[in-house]
């Protein structure tokens, strides 16, 4: 019965108004659509600015703490503190007239800044609104506690009666400063930090460990238009124990100044290690810098001079300063390296304790006349009096023993010619023959010390090998990396990295130098009551305007049974007349010596005897 | 014998069903999948900042993302099988009760909206959310279809009626029940169903002077009563007019913010920086300053010229529905669609005062988009009884 009525339809009347109200529908959208197109053109730049503006307001960046460095007894030698900066906003100071005299009134009490030197500031930037004080710069949160009491005070004060004025336009920022506060101590060691990156030393090959990173505050406003906020922590940075002693390195750089201040020299360079496990204890020169302010450069230069220098002439300065002597700077060792090519020989049975060489004063080698030192004839020679009277020719004859081959894998297993791979940056490699120029005048030379450069470290890194029984250490300068928590994240206990002359090898070189302290050229390193062992070196120096001048040093060891402490002092150009004696040296080490070997625990024979 | 023949006419009548239902609208389905896909990107885009820094959200990024996807499946399958049910459906009386099924559609919803004033979920200060177990379900999305379904209902049974006032009265007067009960926590929704109706109505009514006059007259009385009414009102107009300075435009100069420096192609898909906290619940209402952010003007030219085309394919189904019923059905949908999509473009751009509505589709919101997504089924299901094609 249903099916019978007709259907209704959707009729045409209804099809046209259908089209209008789509129509009307269409041209509503193409009106928001022009109205969008509105407040691009007219807002974008005012509403872009505000966008980004207020990205800090809500979202803020949480301070970390850059990690510690402690030397190996725990003294800080460079620490993070928080300190504060106080900045404020002309702008908000001269607009804000109701709470404008109570602000500078508050700032004037509290920081003890002169009224009319503040006023001054605000009206010269009057639409500054961010300025920082530059005397008030680094406050401790002792300088600054008046001040918060204050505010607070003020705002307690606002909150019951409105009419009562707050601080506006006045803030305090908060950073960490970076401290050190052994000064100068160890600079080349420590070095420094710029803009939130390590700077030369350990601040800079370990800056990824020390460096934390930045926790953050988020803020949003929920549906009532409360801003939440949602903390994502700060990670403090690691903190990392040297193991420099900086008693040790204080004594030491304390010692170079009096010896610079009393003879004078190019350069003094000292490095102090454990033979046991190639930890640095000491590295010292001559050229100190205060890290608190490092790139004042009135330790080597007079005011007058720094005014006259050029940028790029105060940039040359200020790295020749920064510069770490021991790893970087590369010289021709002279008379030192011979315990390396006796040790070798040695290893190699290319000569024995017992064999026999003569030297008398001077001999011919290739088209050139090499002597030994003042013309001196030794006579006859055995690897031990060659050591004892530092025999340039007995010591070429044990070299030409070696061979080739053979001294060109020595120096490599000493590891001249490369880097030690000590854990600071800018070390130098040194250089020295290749195999195929090791001709019979190279391995003379080169037999004592001449016409190859090496580092310090390069020489006491192998030098401590031939003395501990043939272990190369890797030499290091850090000990721990430690975190928050006081946990150990890594540490370097000494790593074995070769095998450079045996064990027998090695206590034949430590009898020979302790001889040559005992009754050789290096008798002025002894030190009351202590067995010591080393070698000295004279180096020519070689170059135009180098014309008498020397390199004097001292390689040593003690105590000789069992060596805890070895010792590289370096003289470079003494300023005396006749250069060419290493008892500069060996003076100067056995004063260094006798001062630090209590400190690391070696006591002599006279205080066992007692 | 008498069984073979009986074999043999409902087979043509099979064979019939299947030419004469051969029609059915997979350019619309495309193009709403299409849709939800965006607003999915879109809300992933504008919710996980929030969603990571907050507890409440067990700091996933995704986690609006994920329900709002569940929700867009069952949506979408509850389309896909509305539209192959014959629309019809709604005009048949239900056993037992014996009223149709329009009928109780419309009585459940009131019914449901009745229920919400009393054990509703208090959620933002407001009664809106209905909790059954695990599901909160918003009724007055349901009540949006329930209108929709029951004044095509009442204009399908006497046509002739909507040529007078009168018969808009009467169709009101009925419509009063739902509108008033979500108008007490709900005002906006309220209005979307008001302009609902009265859109159906319109298209229904071969006069419309009486609409014109309704509308102005309408428009001063509203005006009277926001300038003379509560405080509350009162300050949305002022918000409105002084978006800038007013302390409590901040969500609307926020959303401002965020087009402008939009710009013509926008800061590209998630690096709007105004979702980082500053637009409060950027997934929600305010999700189209968002796609103006990240896409710029472009972005937003797409995204109405998407509605566009959505509406379009809605309108030839009403114009080529088999009967009034499914044409009225279809104009509401349609009405629904583009009444929210303009209500909510307005708020953003600050072309009206403020008031909450989710742009379909692409705003976070599980009731929403089911529902949305069920009355696309209902169209497709008509656009399946077309005839013809």
């Amino acid at each position: 019965m249903r099916r019978k009525k007709p259907i209704k339809k959707f009729s045409l009347k209804m099809k046209k108004t259908l089209i209008a109200v789509m129509f009307a529908v269409v041209v509503i959208f193409i009106g928001l659509l022009f109205r969008i197109f509105n407040i691009i053109e007219n807002d974008s730049d005012k509403y872009t600015k505000k966008v980004l503006s207020q990205q800090t307001y809500v979202s803020s960046n949480l301070l970390y703490k850059r990690g510690e460095i402690r030397d190996r007894n725990g003294t800080v030698m460079a620490i993070s503190v928080k300190v504060y900066d106080l900045v404020i906003s002309p702008k908000t100071l001269i607009e804000d007239e109701n709470n404008r005299d109570f602000s500078i009134q508050t700032v004037t009490d509290c920081f003890g800044i002169d009224r009319a030197e503040l006023e001054q500031i605000i009206n010269s930037k009057p639409d500054s609104q961010y300025h920082v004080i530059t005397e008030k710069k680094g406050m401790t949160s002792d300088e600054i506690s008046a001040f918060e009491e204050a505010r607070e005070k003020a705002k307690e004060a606002a909150s019951k009666d409105s009419d009562s004025p707050v601080i506006t336009g006045v803030w305090l920022e908060e950073r960490y400063a970076r401290k050190y506060p052994l000064g100068e101590t160890a600079c080349n060691i420590i070095g420094f930090v710029d803009n939130d990156q390590g700077n030369n030393g350990i601040e800079e090959y370990y800056n990824s460990e020390l460096t934390g990173s930045y926790g953050r505050e988020y803020g949003y406003f929920d549906a009532e238009l409360n801003l939440q906020r949602t903390i994502k922590p700060a990670v403090d940075g690691n903190n990392i124990v040297s193991t420099i002693d900086a008693n040790v390195q204080r004594i030491v750089e304390k010692q170079i100044n009096k010896q610079m201040k009393d003879m004078g020299a190019e350069n003094i360079a000292v490095m102090v290690m454990n033979p046991n496990n190639g930890e640095i204890l000491a590295m010292a020169s001559d050229t100190l810098y205060d890290l608190n302010n490092p790139r004042n450069l009135s330790s080597m230069f007079t005011e007058d001079e720094i005014e006259h220098m050029s940028d790029e002439e105060k940039a040359t300065a200020l790295n020749e300063m920064w510069k770490t002597f021991g790893i970087s700077h590369t010289y021709e060792p002279g008379s030192t390296f011979k315990p390396f090519i006796v040790a070798a020989a040695l290893d190699e049975a290319a000569t024995n304790p017992n064999a026999t060489y003569v030297c008398n004063g001077k001999t011919q080698v290739g088209e050139y006349e090499i002597g030994c030192a003042n013309r001196t004839v030794h006579g006859t020679v055995t690897p031990k009096t060659i050591l004892m009277q530092s025999c340039n020719l007995g010591v070429m004859q044990i070299a030409a023993g070696l061979g080739r081959k053979q001294f060109y894998r020595y120096m490599n297993l000493y590891g001249f010619g490369s880097r030690t791979g000590i854990d600071l940056n800018r070390e130098e490699k040194g250089i020295i023959h290749p195999e195929s120029e090791l001709n019979t005048v190279e391995i003379a030379t080169s037999s004592f010390g001449q016409t190859q450069n090496v580092t310090m470290v390069q020489m006491l890194s192998a030098f401590c090998s031939l003395i501990n029984g043939g272990k190369y250490y890797a030499p290091h300068v850090v000990k721990e990396i430690i975190n928050e928590q006081n946990a150990v994240v890594k540490s370097n206990s000494g790593e074995i990295v070769k095998q450079t002359v045996t064990e027998h090898t090695s206590s034949l070189i430590r009898e020979y130098l302790k001889e040559t302290v005992e009754a050789g050229t290096a008798v002025d390193a002894k030190v009351e009551g202590y067995d010591i062992g080393g070698k000295t070196g004279t180096a020519e120096k070689h170059g135009a305007d180098q014309e008498g001048n020397y390199i004097v040093s001292f390689i040593g060891f003690a105590p000789t049974d069992n060596p805890q402490v070895a010792i590289y002092v370096l003289i470079d150009q003494p300023a005396v007349d006749d250069q060419a004696h290493s008892s500069y040296a060996t003076k100067f080490a056995s004063k260094i010596m006798k001062k630090i070997l209590p400190f690391l625990g070696v006591y002599g024979e006279a205080k066992s005897a007692e | 014998m008498a069984r073979a023949v009986t074999e043999r006419a409902k087979r043509a009548r099979r064979q019939e069903k299947l030419k004469s239902h051969n029609y059915y609208d997979y350019s619309l389905l495309i193009l709403v999948m299409f849709i939800v896909a965006f607003g999915l990107v879109m809300i992933y885009s504008s919710s996980s900042y929030t969603a990571q820094i907050s507890s409440k959200y067990n700091n996933d990024a995704a986690y609006f993302l994920k329900r709002q996807a569940a929700c867009s499946i069952i949506g979408i399958f509850a389309m896909l099988a509305i539209s192959k049910i014959n629309y019809r459906i709604l005009l048949k009386r239900l056993p037992v009760i014996r009223i149709t099924f329009a009928s109780f559609m419309f009585i459940f919803a009131c019914l449901l909206q009745l229920v919400v004033l009393f054990v509703g979920v208090d959620l933002n200060g407001a009664k809106r959310w209905l909790k059954i177990g695990p599901l909160q379900l918003q009724p007055s999305e349901i009540t949006k279809v329930a209108v929709i379904v029951f004044t095509a209902y009442i204009i399908y049974l006497a046509p002739k009626m909507m040529d007078t006032f009168r018969g808009y009265i009467k169709v009101m007067i009925f419509m009063a029940i739902p509108i008033a009960l979500v108008g007490k926590e709900n005002m906006s929704t309220a209005i979307v169903l008001f302009l609902v109706t009265t859109g159906i109505c319109f298209v229904a009514s071969r006069k419309k002077m009486f609409y014109v006059i309704a509308f102005i007259s309408g428009t001063v009385l509203g005006g009277l009563y926001l300038m003379l009414g509560d405080a509350f009102r009162m300050q949305r107009i002022d918000i409105w007019l002084n978006v800038e300075t007013h302390p409590k435009g901040y969500q609307i100069l926020q959303g401002l913010y965020a087009i402008a420096s939009g710009g013509l192609f926008g800061t590209g898909l998630g690096e709007s920086m105004q979702k980082l906290g500053f637009i409060p619940e950027s997934y929600n209402d305010m999700i189209f300053s968002i796609v103006c952010e990240e896409l710029g003007l472009c972005g937003a030219i797409i995204v109405v010229i998407l509605f566009i085309l959505l509406l379009w394919r809605i309108f030839t189904i009403a114009i080529n529905a088999p009967d009034l019923y499914g044409s009225l059905l279809c104009v509401g949908v349609l009405a629904h669609i583009a009444v929210q999509v303009i209500i909510n473009i307005a708020v953003v751009t600050n072309s009206i005062p403020s008031t909450g509505i989710p742009l379909p589709f692409i705003s976070y919101g599980g009731t929403s988009v089911v529902i949305l997504l069920a009355e696309m089924g209902m169209v497709l299901s008509v656009s399946n009884q077309i005839k013809g094609y």
